[in-house]
């Protein structure tokens, strides 16, 4: 009767800590409401790679040879081979972003440009830190605050840290509401958090609305044809939404099909977790770095903004900048709750929406820039 | 310094000046591309249609 402790007697201590992040995805994903659709898997499905000889994973079987795991396969058919697991995502997305408030304020798509700084940052700090360029790229673009961006890119790049940086990259996506306060008040006063914007809105033709998905996709894909799927994907989505002549297939897009794709994607990317590849110094600096990005992303959008008070008649808000991360809709929710904080009478939520879907833009822009430059350089 | 010692990755510091020329050009090409767009955007609000809606 051996076979039957066999598998108990195989889990190794690193396993053992694998269950424990798994059980804390999990628990932060119930309990703490932090982006459950996406950690949730990831926490079950770090419990399932670990388990010893799993059935998810590929094994070689005395007496039968090989066989094929379920996960393994997800991970191979649908991120490997060809990304369309976080692409497809992107049509969903698309198909749920409203860009009329950015529309209707085209300043505020600089922000969206602003606010990836961390990005840059960040791929600074890890190569200081021994990473090289590739998995550098790779952990800065945590700073994207966009899951399927991060992990497209590492995985583009190659790096052995995708399932780091895509754990990384959803925990601060939803911490955003802890790290972007603090962040914002370190570089701002409370005279400037209290400043206050007007909100008149200019009207949005159907015709704008239609146009502005189709030259997003030329002008990025001309400037950085990497980031063609990327951008393609998301303006698909969002012409979908816009043309007027899809609703039914708009509205699959952004609920059977954006629901769809990240329940895959989350339990596919835990194939990434297994505990040789996930139990290394190297994640928690990958944390700590995506931290930094975070909060480098909140400053460079801040800083930005106080730059171009110092131009215009009509004085923006610092904290708007900070929305320009891509993390959609938690930062536009932060900037308005903390603008009435300093201010019950200030509301900047239309402003902070407009910066915030400009980084959705911005942060696969970076994405597509980021593989362009390596690729280049490399 | 050759494009052969980054290529190798053997240099933390060469890396890492490399890193500095990737965040300039990488900034600089996010505000390009996306001023252009603000650019365009701001024109196609300039012409005149017939049907509007408020966001």
């Amino acid at each position: 009767m051996d076979f039957l402790v066999l598998g108990i007697l195989a889990i190794t201590p690193q396993q053992i800590v694998m269950y424990g992040i798994g059980i804390l995805l999990i628990y932060l994903a119930i309990y703490k409401d932090f982006e459950p659709a996406l950690l949730l898997p990831m926490g079950f499905g770090a419990i399932l790679v670990n388990l010893p000889a799993s059935g998810v994973l590929n094994q070689t079987l005395a007496g039968i040879g090989e066989t094929h795991g379920i996960i393994q396969w997800l991970f191979e058919v649908g991120i490997e081979a060809s990304e369309a697991l976080p692409i497809l995502l992107f049509i969903g997305i698309g198909a749920m972003i409203d860009f009329g408030p950015l529309l209707s304020n085209p300043k505020m798509f600089l922000f969206g440009a602003a606010a990836q700084f961390g990005i840059f940052f960040a791929l600074s700090m890890a190569t200081l830190l021994g990473f090289d360029l590739k998995d550098a790229a790779s952990i800065g673009i945590i700073g994207a605050a966009d899951g399927p961006t991060s992990i497209l890119v590492s995985q583009i790049l190659g790096s052995s840290y995708v399932g780091a940086i895509a754990v990384a990259a959803y925990s601060y996506m939803a911490l955003v509401p802890i790290v972007q306060p603090i962040a914002i008040k370190l570089v701002t006063t409370k005279k400037e958090r209290r400043i206050k914007m007007p909100y008149n809105p200019s009207s949005i033709s159907k015709r704008t609305r239609i146009l502005f998905p189709i030259i997003v996709t030329f002008i990025a894909g001309l400037v950085a044809p990497t980031s063609v799927a990327l951008v393609g994907f998301l303006m698909f989505g969002n012409l979908i939404r816009e043309c007027g002549v899809l609703n039914s297939l708009s509205d699959t897009a952004q609920n059977v099909l954006a629901n769809l794709i990240t329940l895959l994607l989350g339990i596919t990317i835990s194939f990434s977790m297994t505990a040789d590849a996930f139990v290394k110094l190297d994640t928690l600096l990958i944390m700590c770095l995506g931290l930094v990005a975070f909060i480098f992303d909140t400053i460079g959008g801040v800083l930005f903004a106080k730059f171009l008070n110092l131009f215009l008649k009509e004085k923006i808000n610092p904290m708007v900048g900070a929305a320009g991360i891509s993390a959609f809709p938690m930062s536009a929710r932060v900037i308005q709750k903390m603008g009435l904080k300093e201010d019950p009478t200030n509301h900047l939520l239309m402003h902070a929406v407009g910066a915030n879907v400009s980084g959705q833009i911005g942060s696969v822009v970076a994405g597509g820039i980021i593989l362009n430059l390596l690729t280049k350089m490399l | 310094m050759t494009k052969e010692v980054y290529r190798k990755g053997y240099n933390m510091i060469d890396n890492f000046m490399l890193s500095l020329e990737i965040m300039w050009k990488g900034m600089a090409g996010i505000f390009f591309i996306i001023i252009l767009i603000t650019l365009i955007v701001m024109m196609l609000s300039k012409i005149p249609s017939q049907e509007k809606d408020n966001n």
